[in-house]
């Protein structure tokens, strides 16, 4: 059997490596940065179940580790492609210098990136400290920096999509979820906290999403406002969110002590260039491209050359963990 | 009250205005949220398109946003995540209303844009009457 080399440790490779070598394969899985991952290691809870994110990812990596026919190679990139499916020569750039791997296939999963909103100075985004994206709550979340006491905490959905001017046209998908997910989390925290989150439409789309999105309203108080936030001001010591309630349509603010920007997916730093070594083409924003948007959503436009995860567009860890497994299924009809 | 629907509206004469379709508004509702001119509207820029689109002519042409929208402050403007001219639509609307033979809602333009027509800074800049902390200057 021929190698499969996969592209990207997070846990749509991850998957991907995994399928593959308990089908007796030999896969080499490398990864950009020093430890696998990706951005599910940068989480505290998944959604709709507000599952323990580091558990559940250690065990997949342990899996995936203690699985023999996988050799995984951090702080490792691919510089060359060279041949045709089943039969491609990859050159890889790893710690221990160049080196040279002919394999049948390659799965590339690079991930995504979330957009630094820097242009969003109308919510003073990198102007006040008390402004922060998604992210940066998850790692507040994580090292037990969540604001104590009566505090109002605003979320902010769509900040970069669907948003032709500033950011991108597309839907992220995940945000209105994980806003759900992150007021959850708050009020858990801090019971005296009162949260709110601005919307434009809830698209909380999956088994249990509007569940989620639901409990989030009725069990733990969140105040959903119709409306997309238009400005935040300081106001002494706190923020003040200015937006319109769109179904009484009338403007409104809230005081606020955090405000959490909900920023785009956008594609993984590089993915162009990427793309580029691999020859598979990327959309009209830089994620990888596939053939066929519905029978062929892991065949990138190279014979030989697969796509898994949110390199192709902005999905949750379950479809990320399915296209995984699709990448892998494919990638073992080239290798036998 | 119930309002009947058609097609036939001054809808038209705005998109050949500006040379857009008013369907690229995404409801999002920025643009109300961070008027200026809260104390006096009647209509936010989002409802103004929406009624457009449901062609009620008569509650926007009659309504006293479009004397005090987009004349020297391009506040929403700035801001619409779509970029549609919300200044050129208002302008678009007071023409079509003087045409119809109805009177402005205000002969001058509210203070704070009557302030930024005197204003040599903030012409230049054409930016929202606003400064840095988003407060009215």
């Amino acid at each position: 059997m021929k190698k499969t080399l996969v592209i990207g440790g997070g846990i749509a490779g991850i998957t991907a490596a995994e399928k593959i070598a308990q089908n007796g394969a030999e896969v080499i899985l490398i990864e950009k940065e020093n430890e696998l991952g990706g951005n599910f290691a940068k989480l505290t809870f998944t959604f709709p179940v507000l599952g323990d994110a580091k558990a559940l990812l250690n065990k997949e990596i342990d899996a995936t580790q203690s699985l023999t026919g996988i050799e995984i190679l951090k702080g490792t990139t691919l510089e060359k492609v060279n041949g045709s499916a089943g039969n491609f020569t990859v050159e890889l750039s790893t710690p221990a210098g160049k080196r040279t791997e002919n394999v049948a296939s390659i799965i590339a999963a690079p991930g995504f990136h979330y957009m630094e909103p820097t242009a969003y100075t109308e919510y003073l985004y990198g102007h006040s400290s008390k402004v922060v994206t998604s992210l940066e709550f998850e790692k507040m979340a994580a090292e037990g920096r969540l604001p104590k006491g009566k505090v109002n905490v605003v979320f902010v959905h769509c900040v970069g999509s669907r948003d032709k001017a500033k950011g991108y046209r597309y839907c992220s998908k995940i945000c209105c979820s994980y806003s759900a997910k992150h007021a959850i989390m708050m009020k858990k925290t801090n019971p005296e906290s009162k949260n709110y989150v601005f919307y434009i439409d809830i698209r909380a789309l999956g088994k249990g999403y509007e569940e989620f999105i639901r409990s989030a309203m009725e069990e733990y108080n969140v105040r959903y406002i119709r409306g997309r936030v238009a400005k935040v001001l300081p106001e002494g010591e706190k923020l003040l969110v200015r937006a319109e309630d769109s179904l009484i349509g009338n403007p409104i603010e809230v005081e606020a002590d955090l405000v959490v920007l909900a920023s785009a997916m956008e594609p993984p730093v590089g993915s162009r260039e990427l793309a580029q070594v691999l020859g598979i083409e990327t959309d009209e924003y830089g994620f990888f491209q596939e053939i066929e948007a519905n029978v062929r959503p892991c065949h990138s436009t190279k014979p030989g050359v697969f796509l898994a995860g949110s390199c192709t567009q902005p999905m949750e860890i379950a479809s990320a963990v399915g296209m995984g497994g699709l990448a892998a299924t494919e990638a073992l009809i080239l290798a036998r | 009250m119930r309002l009947r629907i058609h097609e036939g509206g001054i809808r038209n004469v705005v998109e050949e205005g500006i040379q857009r379709p008013l369907t690229a508004c995404l409801q999002c509702s920025k643009c109300g949220g961070g008027c200026a001119h809260t104390e006096e509207f009647d209509l936010t820029p989002r409802q103004v398109i929406e009624s457009l689109l449901d062609c009620q002519d008569e509650r926007v042409l009659e309504s006293r946003m479009i004397w005090l929208c987009g004349r020297n402050c391009t506040g929403c403007q700035a801001v619409c995540p779509v970029g549609l001219p919300l200044n050129e639509i208002m302008a678009v609307l007071r023409e079509e209303a003087e045409k119809q033979g109805i009177k402005p809602k205000y002969e001058q333009p509210s203070l704070i844009y009557h302030k930024f027509n005197h204003c040599a800074k903030h012409r230049r800049e054409g930016e929202a009457s606003e400064s840095m902390d988003g407060r009215e200057a």
